[in-house]
Formats: structure tokens, sequence, C-alpha cells
């Protein structure tokens, strides 16, 4: 797991902006948002790190900016890496790892759905679970939304 | 020459006797051929995640039960174990052992209701009537011990809300004897019938590579060759203190996964067996202070629910309610691999392998 | 009673009316005993009592039931091709009560006696075929459509080896007539006692599965899969007519089966006509509990399973029959 640690550090230098190593195989790192992708396809291919099973991916809002939850565990090593990286809230834009994961394919769409982040390279980015129609990102800290006397439609944003 | 022919768009559910919830999936036929399947979820969505970061902690406990309805003892514990890893709790011996065994009883029961919507759905509707009458038992222990039949909400932050009744383990033994003999009946049943056979074998192949790659967990990955339980792969509670044996199949097809979760009742029924024999006497719950505010930071906790790999994970801020919970369903990422399973798949297939997922529209939906 | 007798002699025309009336009262009227004998069954096989409120033991609960369905508002779905919506199940009925009069229900209560009653029977069972498709395609519903479809596809499939397997009888007793079949037995034993009889009476026995689509064939009304199939759209009387008209048809085609195989009713000690219930009741819980028990299977299994195994199998049996001595 060190020496994985290591060559990772050396690859990707300046941009893990810190790293911690929770357990013996697990470890976390924040990394910067324009190499979320290279980072998670190196810890793909990389033959040291091999995660090959995406177990989940979310978003959070701190009221500042978004953060991205990224946890990967490898079926050969049985190791687990959690990826972090900020987006700002106003332009949340992101490269999509639909194509490197199929698993975090439904987990983006989720993410848009709620939060209203872009995933660059998604094929097929659209809502999920609330309708088509529905205007707003629901679990933004900063949605507020009223009944809107619409048994069907339920509570509605208020802009 | 080429026969021209513009497949049919058929519209299954969200209302069908085979859809296990409330799920619409959108299929193009060519014939009985199915060309591209389109699964439309979110009937069930209630937004429990953001509902979660206006209550504290402990609140959320019961919202965990209408996640996958058919296991709730396993949501309780994945929400519990994830507050106590952000809050640094420990949890008794005593009470370790509980959960372990109502986690087993509770696989048992989901097992049982998969085993009987899947013979329904292939038409041996015998197989549904014998099925709930084991689970009628199942769940009048747990209701004994817990008080409600569905909706349990008996796991709390630092162990489980009270001990077991008097002679709970004899009543649990009782039931082991005579489920292990009627397990035998079911294979009569089913697994030896050649229909049964010719139904599921080869039908809806997920190899392992897709499984892995789609994030598969439970019996669907373990059918496929992935030897992924976790509770043998990062163990919780006391599951390294029990021994029994995690069934792997090579094949993914649907056959496989019948026989997986057919042998992992088997395996619960060893698990529970040595639960009873080695638990220790003791507290059954840590005391917590009243406002309960963990420490910043991000925890995650994983479980092997009947479904697959439940994770939640938590986001603190030092505040009474967490900033985040998310739920990581194990049925969520399992359906999406459905439209490949699809592909040139059979209408009469459709109905074995959405069976064969197991799916629960709650933790779907959340 | 002599009086009586010679009343209708005078007036045959009179007689045929009385004897169709009856026939269609008992094929509207067995339905009701089967379907209770068939929950029942069911129940005990799955664990449980099956009906007992209605009536003792439960035995007017499908009364009850069918008067619920009289009174029930008559739906056509928009869209639907009327004609033959409304055509659909009074034809799969009247297929019906046209195969019971050529059955003989004792010596001499058979109401026409023809000479080539086993063709006819073949024939007439064709239109209940016709009734699925005409029921399935006019409903304006995909599922439908489909289960109107595949229930075509598996019901000319099973005809053949039906067929083939009457045709092994009719060999043997040289005659088409049920009657004279039955008395031949009464004569020379019970046809099941040759040995290439009994293997058309297995293939008869899973076909007979087949056309009146139980499981594991009974894939055209899968409910799991296709709701209901073809008979989705049918309420009220007209669902009740289907029904009907396929319990009714359960218990001719064992009745045609006792005829063919058992020796129809003949019997030592108990009159005649209670052998043939007798008969029937037999293979119907036979029946039923077939239906309880195996899964079913997918419409290209049940195909092949009829053109590759069943047609070349029941025309060997053939075959083998004509070897043994013809009459």
């Amino acid at each position: 797991m060190n020496e994985a640690i290591q060559e990772l550090l050396g690859r990707f230098g300046e941009a893990v902006q810190e790293w911690t190593q929770v357990t013996p195989n697990e470890v976390r790192f924040t990394v910067s948002s324009v190499v979320w992708r290279e980072v998670a396809q190196y810890l793909r291919d990389a033959p040291l790190w091999q995660m090959d099973y995406p177990a989940d991916l979310t978003v959070w809002d701190t009221g500042n900016e978004f953060w991205l939850y990224l946890r990967l565990w490898s079926s050969v090593y049985n190791h687990n890496v959690i990826l972090f990286t900020a987006i700002s809230r106003e332009e949340p834009r992101i490269a999509s790892l639909a194509t490197l994961y199929p698993g975090v394919d439904w987990h983006e769409r989720e993410m848009y759905d709620m939060y209203g982040v872009i995933f660059e390279g998604h094929p097929n980015l659209k809502r999920i679970l609330l309708p088509d129609d529905w205007e707003g990102f629901p679990f933004r800290k900063d949605y507020v939304a009223v009944p809107s006397g619409d048994p069907l439609r339920g509570p509605q944003p208020v802009d | 020459m080429e026969i021209l022919s513009q497949g049919m768009v058929i519209n299954v559910g969200p209302q069908h006797p085979s859809t296990h919830g409330v799920l619409r999936l959108i299929l193009t036929l060519d014939g009985e051929q199915i060309v591209a399947c389109e699964p439309v979820i979110g009937y069930l969505h209630r937004g429990l995640e953001k509902m979660m970061e206006r209550r504290p902690y402990r609140h959320n406990i019961p919202f965990t039960d209408r996640l996958d309805y058919l296991a709730a003892l396993s949501n309780n514990l994945a929400i519990c174990q994830c507050i106590e890893r952000l809050g640094g709790v420990e949890v008794p011996e005593r009470a370790q052992y509980i959960r372990v065994l109502l986690m087993e009883l509770q696989r048992i029961a989901s097992h049982l209701v998969f085993l009987g919507t899947f013979g329904t759905d292939l038409g041996a509707t015998t197989m549904f009537l014998y099925a709930f009458r084991e689970r009628e038992m199942v769940l009048d222990l747990l209701e004994e011990c817990t008080g409600a039949r569905l909706t349990y909400n008996w796991v709390r932050v630092g162990g489980v809300p009270d001990d077991l009744p008097e002679g709970f383990g004899e009543k649990v033994l009782d039931f082991v004897k005579v489920f292990r003999q009627r397990m035998d009946e079911y294979d009569r049943l089913l697994t030896r019938n050649r229909i049964f056979r010719s139904r599921t074998q080869g039908i809806g192949v997920l190899p392992k590579e897709m499984a892995l790659a789609y994030g598969c967990s439970g019996p669907m990955a373990r059918a496929s060759g992935i030897a992924y339980d976790i509770r043998k792969v990062a163990p919780y509670e006391v599951y390294d203190r029990v021994e029994f044996d995690v069934p792997v199949l090579e094949d993914g097809d649907v056959w496989a996964r019948y026989l997986v979760r057919m042998e992992e009742m088997r395996q619960s029924l060893r698990i529970i067996e040595q639960v009873l024999r080695d638990m220790p006497d003791g507290a059954v719950q840590t005391k917590l202070p009243k406002v309960f505010k963990p420490p910043a930071g991000i925890a995650y906790s994983r479980v092997e629910s009947p479904r697959g790999e439940l994770s939640f994970m938590m986001v603190s801020d030092g505040s009474s309610n967490p900033v985040r919970v998310h739920i990581r369903a194990p049925s969520f990422v399992n359906l999406s691999v459905l439209p490949r399973l699809l592909e040139g798949a059979k209408v009469a297939d459709l109905v074995a392998i959405l069976g064969s997922i197991d799916v629960v529209l709650g933790e779907i939906d959340r | 009673m002599e009086a009586i007798v010679q009343f209708f002699r005078d007036y045959p025309l009179l007689w045929t009316l009385v004897k169709a009336v009856v026939l269609a009262n008992f094929t509207l009227a067995i339905p009701l005993a089967v379907i209770y004998i068939e929950r029942k069954v069911a129940g005990f096989i799955q664990s449980r009592l099956g009906p007992v409120h209605v009536g003792p033991q439960g035995t007017f609960q499908t009364v009850a039931d069918a008067l619920k369905l009289l009174l029930k508002e008559d739906i056509v779905p928009a869209g639907a091709d009327k004609r033959f919506f409304y055509i659909a199940p009074y034809i799969a009925f009247v297929s019906v009560v046209l195969s019971f009069m050529v059955l003989p229900f004792a010596p001499g209560w058979v109401a026409l006696e023809m000479n080539v009653a086993v063709l006819f029977v073949i024939g007439v069972s064709l239109f209940n075929v016709v009734s699925i498709l005409m029921a399935g395609w006019s409903s304006n519903n995909k599922y439908s459509l489909l289960g109107g479809l595949r229930a075509v596809a598996q019901l000319l499939s099973y005809e053949v080896p039906m067929v083939l397997s009457v045709l092994v009888v009719v060999v043997y007793t040289g005659s088409m007539s049920l009657t004279g079949i039955i008395e031949y037995q009464v004569q020379h034993g019970w046809n099941i006692m040759h040995p290439p009889v009994m293997i058309a009476a297995i293939i008869y026995f899973v076909c007979a599965l087949a056309e009146i689509n139980r499981t594991p064939f009974d894939l055209p009304e899968a409910e799991s899969e296709l709701v209901s199939g073809f008979n989705t759209e049918y309420s009220g009387m007209r669902f009740a007519l289907f029904f009907a008209a396929e319990f009714a048809n359960n218990f001719f085609i064992t009745a045609f089966a006792a005829a063919l195989f058992f020796g129809g009713w003949d019997g030592p000690i108990l009159p005649p006509i209670v052998w043939t219930f007798v008969k029937v009741f037999v293979m119907i819980f036979v029946f039923m509990w077939v239906r309880w028990t195996p899964p079913r299977l997918r419409i290209d299994q049940i195909l092949r399973f009829a053109w590759q195994f069943l047609v070349p199998v029941s025309l060997a049996n053939l075959l083998f029959a004509v070897a043994l001595g013809v009459r």
C-alpha cells in the first residue's frame, strides 16, 4: 500500500492537495478537480492499485462549494480509496467517470438531478429520480420550496 | 433481403404484476426479442437524504426502515454503524451478537420473499405460499423481539434498545430445525425441477468484468464469480468470530443467483446457531449524551444486506444535525446493469432476469 | 312416460331444441363445479383451505362469483374492434357446446350420434383458437395481442401430436364414432392396455394441457408476464364466458380422453353415468396437481417441445400401432 501511495504522489504531485491513511487498507486523497478523471483512470489501471470496483459517488454542499466523494475498492488487493475534490457552486462542472466505471453512471445522473452538477462527457445526463420537467436542484442548501397547491407537483422552488 | 420491421415499444409498469415495486421499464421489442430497455425510476422518491439533514443523527434511524423495507434491520444497522464511526462510539459485545442474530434472521426473511416472488414470476405459484409460511415464523420471532413485523427500528447508536426476550434462543433454535427440513422441500419443488432449470439456466448471464465495472454486489456479484461478501472482506460486528461459507458461483446466470441465495439461507442458519451458543452476557447499549454532536469529519459504513453492499456516508460539521447523509443502495447499482442484461433476451425472460436481481424500490428511490 | 317419448318422436325438432338447451346449460353449470374443485385442490396443495365461507364448505363460492360477474359494468376499450370484441367469447363458448354434442355420457345418452365424431371434435376445437385470436387482436392492447399470438402458435402446434395420438385409437378400434369406440372397449378391454395406445395417451395428456392453456403451458394467460394475456380487456360476463369456456373445455377434453382411452362409461357395479364423471374428475385432479407444481415454460421452449419432440414421437407411435396389426 505504501509503495502504491508513493507512486501516486510521485505521478500527480501538486494535484494531490492532501492525503491520509485511515487504516492499513484505506487511504483518502483530496485532489484538484482538474485531474479528477486522470486520477480515477490511474487508480483503475495502475498495477499496484487495480481499483476495479466503483463503490459510490456522491456530492455534498458545504454552503461555499460542492465537494465530490468517490469511493473505490479493489477486488485484487482488497484496499479502499476515497477521492475528494471541490468544485464551485456557481459553475459546477467536472469530468464524467461514466465511461471509465459504468457503475457511476446512475450516481452521476442522480447528482445532476439533485445538485445540478454537470458531468462533462456523460452519455445520458438527464434527471433520474425526479420528473423530467422538475425545476431546481433540491439538495442544494439554498433550495427553498413552498407548497404549490397541486397534489401532483408537490412543493415548487421559489426563485 | 432484409425484412424491415419497426420495433414495438412496450411499457412495463409501474403497475404490473411482476415488477417488484414501482419500476417502469420502457422496452423496445422486435417480435419476442428485446432490443433496448430503459428503466424509469423515481416513483418512490421521498427525498430521505435531504430530510435527514434537518434532524439530529439519531432521529434519522426510523427513516431507514423505509429504504429496503424487506430487510429493514440491515438499514438500521448501516446507519447506526456510520454514526458510531463518526462519533467514535463503542458497542458492547452482547449487543454485537444480538445484532448479528437479527441480521441473519432478516436475511432469511428477505431471501424467502425473493424465493416466493421468483417462483410466482415463473409460474410456480405454490412456492410463494410455502416461502411465506416460513417467513411468518421469522416475522413472529422478530415481532416478539422488536415489536414490529416490517419496520423494526431496533438498532440504536451504541447497541440495541433492549435485551432479547425470555426463551427467545430456544424458539429460534426450533425455527432453525424446522427450516432446515423445509429447505429440502424447496429443493424438491424448484431446484430439481427440469422446467425451472430450463427457464433459468443460461439466462441473463452477467460476466464477471461487467459485474465489477458496474459495481454489482451481493448475490448478483457472487453468482458471477466475484468473492465479495463484506462479512468476510471487511468483517463488522462479530462476523470474524463465526464460521460460515460464502457461496460463489461462476456462471452468472439466473440459476446461479438463485442457488447463491438458497445456499446463503443455509449458511445463515449456521451463523444463528453459533451466535446463540456463544453469546456473552452484558450490557446491550452504550449510553450516549442527550445531545449528540460527533466531531467534524466524514465517515462511511458498509453492511452486507441481503441485496448487496449497503453503505451510508455521513458528513459532520460538529453540530447536532448531519451536513449530508448519502445512502448507497445495492439495488440502485444492481438495477443499472439491467439494460445490458436484457440486450438480446426474450420478453419471457424479462421477468426471470428482473426477479433474479431482487430489487426493492424503496432503496433505489429513497 | 311413454306419452312424452311419443310426443318427442312426433316433433324431432323440439327434441333437438331440448337437447341443445340442456347441453348449453350443462356447459355453463359444469365450470361452476370444476372451478370450485380447482380452488379447493389448489388451496390444499398450497397448505391453505380455499373457499370456506359461502355455503357449506364454500360450495356456493363460484355461484357467488358468477353472480358478481353478471352484475359488473360492461367495459369495452376505446379503439377496440367492436365486432370481434363482442363475438369472441361467444365463439369460444359455442365451440365447447358443439364438442359436448357428440360425447356419450352413458349408453344411448349422446345428443348427436355421428359416425365421424372424432373428426368433428377436432374440427370444432379449432374455433377456440379463432376466438383467442379475435380477442387478442380486437382488444387494442399490445399485451393482449402478444398473448393472442402466442396462444395461437401454441394451440396449433399441439393440435398435430394430439390428432396423431387420437389416430392411434382410431386405427385400433376401426371407428371414428365415439359410441363405437366405447363399445369396442366394452368388448375388448380398455384401449389403454395396448402399448402404443399407452404412449398415445401420454402424448394426448401433454397436448391436452397445452390445448386448455394450463401450466406449464399457460403462457398465453401468464399472469405475471402479460397481466392476463388475451383476456386482459374483458370484464364482467364476457370474461365469465371465456372462463366458463375454458373450464368446460377442461371437462370435455378429459371426458374425450376417458372415452378414447379408458372406456368412457364402462365400469362394474356403478351406473355408467357415474363412471364417466369419476374418470373425468380423477383426470381433472391430475391436471390440477400438475398445474400448481412446476413453473411455466417459455413460448419457444413450448413450440420446440411440440415440433421437435412430440410430433416425431407421435408419428413413430402411429407407425408402431399400424405395424402391430390393424383390424
